[in-house]
């Protein structure tokens, strides 16, 4: 995956005001400014998908999908 | 007197069934091959003798009065430091959990006991089971049988370490993107991730609740069987647990129906392929052909593939970071740096971003379904596609470098996870530096038999899974 450095959506300031209002946890200055690397493929990597994700998906499709693949054919 | 360690788990079940020899002197030879090397591979964080001698005089006893035999009975396991035992330390690689006792016993290691089998110790594991690689900073480092200087990989790194040492006959490890089969695999062994519910979780601990999986690190295909048959099945105490019939796997390694069709992935899955594994790979589609397998190549689906690839680690991230996130608030210097790091993004995911990305896994099994498994039963890939890396190639990165580290070592195990799927890992040859390397079949979700007897009857036909670390030998000479 590609990261288009100068242009990532999460910076470090998006760390750090994240932070502050939710996580909450021990953030060094260098830490929070590497972050953003790994969190924009993370988040590119949920914008990437091609396939269009319909709201009456259920994540508990994964479980039947799985059921009704492992069913043996008679 | 024979060394029972050296026999598979198999094969020892049925020496003490058949009393030939009692589990009281298997486990004297376990114990006595442990304090040997123990010192040397550092990978028991305990070992509980006098425990182990305890049970396996009472299981002699037990057979004694003639009552009924377990499929494991007598046999000595060790297991991963994260399967709970009521009231004993479990303390999951961790600082944070060094004196950590739960108040229940995992539903896999009930159904162990159930069987017979004798537990010797706890296993080390990578903190947390967060890291391919296989060190610890918590604890001695754990070595490579096969050569001290290569990574044993992880998490499981104790239990790859202790089979293949011969120090146990078996080990349960855990799954989430490769922690079973990559350990497996650098240690020459045969390691399964069952498909995603096969087993329960109730009682392991959870690193990525809804990749996690449990499973055997085994010598051999039939010993893998053997493990399966006890520890799989319905649990209602785990909700993820799915309630399908547990067939018997030993008895299916027999059985006459056709051989699984194998297809040979192209795309994806060899795209890093270093040429020495690709040449190892090679060979061992000519064995299955020769053992009487149909095996044709087959195009996977890329994009689809490396979408997965890239969504693996959201979920991964997001479901460990929601473990741990109070204890990261108030006591995150009692993790290690490098767990503490590769926590840290989770806590910065989007709750919708991490449920888009668990919505698309049904979408995503039909359609991998759809383009391999049409002509094949098992998709046969590399388990690494790189020759085992030593432990000064994989250590002291951080950032980017540290991902890609990552990303080496799981490529082609961590998007089974992420699907659901079975997958075995395979020994099947050695590379120029001398260490093992393996395939990797994937199976249709619920079909761990073609997995098994495609495996058993590979072992059949050739010898890979016979061979010992040859250091470990030289180590007891010496």
């Amino acid at each position: 995956m590609k990261i288009v450095g100068f242009r990532m959506a999460v910076k470090g300031e998006t760390v750090r005001a994240i932070n502050s209002a939710y996580a909450k946890i021990d953030l060094s200055d260098a830490r929070t400014e590497e972050l953003p690397i790994e969190l924009e493929q993370l988040r590119l990597a949920s914008e990437m998908s091609s396939r269009w994700i319909d709201f009456d998906i259920d994540p508990f499709d994964h479980r039947v999908a799985l059921i009704r693949a492992g069913e043996v054919k008679k | 007197m024979k060394d029972w360690s050296l026999v598979s788990l198999t094969e020892c079940a049925s020496a003490i069934a058949d009393k030939v020899v009692k589990s009281r002197d298997v486990t004297e030879c376990c114990l006595d091959r442990i304090a040997r090397l123990n010192p040397l591979l550092n990978c028991f964080v305990e070992v509980d003798g006098d425990g182990a001698r305890i049970m396996a005089d009472s299981a002699d006893r037990w057979q004694g009065d003639g009552k009924p035999l377990g499929k494991l009975h007598g046999v000595p396991l060790a297991h991963k430091d994260m399967y709970y035992r009521t009231e004993r330390v479990s303390a999951c690689g961790s600082k944070l959990r060094q004196d950590w006792r739960p108040r229940y016993t995992a539903t896999a290691l009930k159904r162990l006991d159930e069987a017979g089998s004798i537990e010797l110790g706890r296993l080390v594991m990578v903190e947390f089971a967060m890291g391919p690689h296989g060190y610890n900073q918590n604890y001695a480092a754990c070595r490579n049988p096969w050569n001290l200087e290569y990574i044993p990989s992880g998490s499981s790194s104790g239990s790859g370490v202790a089979v293949s040492a011969r120090l146990v006959h078996g080990s349960l490890g855990s799954d989430t993107g490769g922690s079973i089969r990559c350990p497996a695999a650098v240690t020459g062994l045969v390691g399964l991730v069952p498909t995603y519910g096969r087993v329960s979780r109730r009682g392991a601990m959870p690193m990525s609740f809804s990749l996690d999986c449990v499973g055997p690190l085994t010598r051999t295909a039939r010993d893998c069987a053997r493990l399966l048959s006890v520890i799989a099945g319905h649990d209602p105490d785990d909700g993820s647990s799915l309630d399908a019939p547990v067939p018997d796997f030993e008895a299916a390694l027999h059985s006459d129906a056709p051989l699984p069709r194998i297809g040979v992935a192209r795309g994806y899955f060899d795209e890093a392929l270093h040429p020495e594994v690709g040449k190892v790979i090679e060979s061992a589609t000519d064995d299955l052909r020769s053992a009487g397998f149909t095996v044709q190549e087959v195009p996977v689906p890329i994009d689809l593939l490396q979408e997965i690839a890239e969504l693996h680690p959201l979920v991964m991230k997001a479901e460990g970071a929601a473990n741990h996130l109070d204890n990261m608030r108030v006591r995150q210097t009692e993790y290690t740096p490098e767990v503490g790091h590769r926590l840290h993004a989770g806590f910065f995911i989007p709750a919708a971003h991490y449920i888009r990305a668990l919505k698309l896994r049904g979408t995503y099994v039909r359609e991998f379904i759809t383009a391999v498994f049409a002509k094949v039963d098992l998709l046969l890939t590399p388990t690494l596609t790189i020759p085992v890396p030593t432990i000064e190639e994989t250590s002291g990165k951080k950032g980017k470098d540290y991902l890609d580290m990552v990303i080496a070592i799981t490529r082609n195990t961590k998007v089974v996870n992420y699907l659901g799927f079975p997958a075995l890992t395979v020994p099947c040859g050695f590379t120029s530096n001398e260490m093992p390397t393996a395939f990797q079949l994937i199976g249709r979700p619920l079909q761990e038999v073609n997995l098994l007897r495609a495996a058993d009857r590979y072992q059949t036909a050739t010898s890979w899974h016979l061979k010992e670390p040859s250091l470990v030998a030289h180590a007891l000479i010496h």
